[in-house]
């Protein structure tokens, strides 16, 4: 799989350490639940859609409203 | 060694020293006064994740600077604390949010570690500083202003959070949230006091 990197800040020693078996099951685990919770968060609208929808919403109404008024 | 302040008449006096050199100056015990602490700069070039280890205890402050670091994936960054019995994935609160080209985008929460967003994907080219501040009784509050600084799309993160270990702080990770992706750019180095 892949290493990390171990800094010891009193020593300045860097070393690089293979990953465990258990800490690459662990990654695997991790990447897993982050597609799943990846995938939660694309059902959902951004802020930036919210507000697009809302405006065309309020753009609509008012343009309702004036044909209203314009018939009055 | 010990500097003695006593003047002539017995008073405390001030003291002067010309251009003192200390070689390798190294402390133990409770440190006083203002004491910052660079910690090595590390390559962010490979690897998941890189640990600073052998904090010392009474260190009330860690800076986790970042100069053009990347990763190879979209995962938010995570960083995570530990103490003698190891790195700890649990029990944090901690939110980050993005914001790209002038706007605020949505944010996340994280249990895991502290979470930084990561605005641009493997693009996003972090650099700033992550603050870890000793809140007492080994709680460990943070905050975080980074800059990505990709060349294409101008964005910023915020993040904010606390984490209590069981026992005395000794070792910051700085890896990402899904685990998998690695450090492709930059360095990263810490700062202690």
């Amino acid at each position: 799989m892949t290493h990390r990197i171990v800094v010891n800040v009193q020593t300045g020693e860097s070393t690089q350490v293979d990953l465990t078996a258990e800490e690459v099951a662990q990654a695997q685990a991790s990447h897993a639940a982050w597609v799943t919770a990846e995938a939660q968060k694309q059902l959902m609208p951004t802020l930036e859609q919210t507000i697009q929808t809302q405006a065309a919403t309020i753009t609509a109404l008012t343009a309702r409203l004036e044909a209203l008024e314009s018939r009055t | 060694m010990a500097i003695s302040t006593i003047g002539q008449n017995g008073l405390n006096a001030p003291l002067s020293l010309t251009s003192p050199a200390i070689a390798s100056p190294t402390f133990s015990g409770t440190a006083s006064g203002t004491v910052i602490v660079s910690g090595t700069a590390v390559a962010s070039t490979s690897g998941t994740s890189i640990d600073f280890t052998s904090i010392p205890s009474w260190v009330k402050r860690v800076t986790v600077m970042f100069s053009g670091v990347s990763t190879s994936g979209a995962s938010d960054y995570a960083i995570r604390i530990g103490d003698s019995g190891g790195i700890v994935a649990t029990g944090y609160a901690s939110a980050s949010i993005r914001h790209v080209g002038g706007a605020v985008n949505n944010g996340s929460q994280y249990t895991t570690s502290y979470g930084l967003n990561n605005p641009n994907g493997a693009s996003s080219v972090f650099s700033g500083a992550f603050v870890l501040m000793s809140f007492g009784s080994n709680t460990w509050v943070a905050n975080c202003v980074i800059g990505d600084s990709n060349g294409t799309s101008a964005a910023t993160s915020t993040a904010g959070g606390t984490k209590t270990l069981t026992g005395v702080l000794d070792r910051v990770r700085i890896t990402t949230v899904n685990g998998t992706d690695t450090f492709d750019a930059g360095s990263i180095n810490i700062l202690y006091e």
